[in-house]
């Protein structure tokens, strides 16, 4: 079966934040809440990296591992994907998250260092990108849509941030194709893997140039 | 008389113990609680097989490779 990733080429990423929008945009998200991410180091600087951050869908799930209530599943694809009638707004899976994924939508929109709805529960429930994927509601119901966005792997489509990423910076789909799309990139350009965060989400293969997955 | 205390004492203490609860706390195994999703290749669109699904993924992936459009020039 297909194990669903991201790959994002920060040799690509121009930080256009065009998968932010189309994130916000397809799933109608609501201010303060950010699925998708662009970050930028050594901005302004000789040399600065963007990287498109969200889910990684990660192989051995950490958010999976300490919720309380047992809210995430894996799909058959390898989606990281929860239940939002099960969570309860702990937040245990945002600290436990390496690429700060879980957001909140009573958590944001304060100055730093100002928490007052900071606390347990009163946080709401989590939200994180499903990889398109919706959640466990019927594919592509209205209730789908309003708990977890569109459904767009049921209709044999892939995530929008990676779909419309103008310089393909963003890969997403199954691993193996989408590595080897990347590995045939590498080959073109003549220098080094730029699979930014792949081994932390994915692990690290034991034969380095293998399929990593 | 105070055969009737020990006898109340006694039946006291023996009922003091209904009340107690089981201390061990028993964990469960993790599993998922939540509601059972739908797979994405569940739909007359894909009549239920995951094999045509999976291809038209496969095919929708390799458009994100632009060398299949154009390989450069050596």
């Amino acid at each position: 079966m297909a194990r669903m990733k991201f790959i994002c080429d920060v040799e690509r990423c121009i930080e256009c934040n065009a998968c932010v929008t189309a994130c916000k945009n397809e799933h109608e998200v609501p201010w303060g809440i950010n699925r998708r991410r662009v970050i930028t180091v050594n901005d302004g600087q000789v040399g600065e990296k963007s990287v498109s951050v969200a889910c990684m869908h990660c192989t051995d799930a950490p958010c999976m591992a300490v919720c309380p209530v047992n809210c995430f599943y894996k799909t058959e694809d390898g989606v990281v994907l929860h239940d939002k009638d099960i969570c309860i707004g702990c937040g245990y899976c945002s600290y436990a998250c390496p690429f700060d994924a879980p957001q909140f939508p009573n958590s944001v929109g304060k100055a730093p260092g100002e928490s007052a709805t900071d606390f347990f529960v009163a946080r709401g429930k989590m939200d994180k990108c499903t990889f398109c994927a919706g959640g466990p509601e019927e594919n592509g119901s209205e209730a789908e849509f309003e708990k977890y966005g569109r459904n767009r792997l049921a209709e044999g489509k892939l995530p929008l941030c990676a779909e419309m990423c103008s310089t393909k910076s963003l890969l997403a789909g199954d691993a193996p194709v989408i590595v080897a799309i990347h590995e045939h990139r590498i080959e073109q350009r003549g220098y080094g893997d730029t699979r930014w965060g792949w081994e932390m989400a994915y692990g690290r293969a034991e034969n380095e140039g293998a399929d990593k997955t | 008389m105070n055969y009737i205390h020990a006898i109340a004492a006694l039946m006291l203490v023996m009922l003091a113990g209904c009340g107690e609860y089981k201390q061990k706390v028993d964990y469960e195994d993790g599993g998922y609680q939540g509601k059972k999703d739908e797979r994405a290749w569940e739909s007359e669109r894909f009549m239920h097989d995951p094999s045509v699904w999976k291809q038209m993924i496969n095919e929708r992936t390799q458009r994100q490779n632009e060398y299949v459009r154009t390989e450069p020039q050596e």
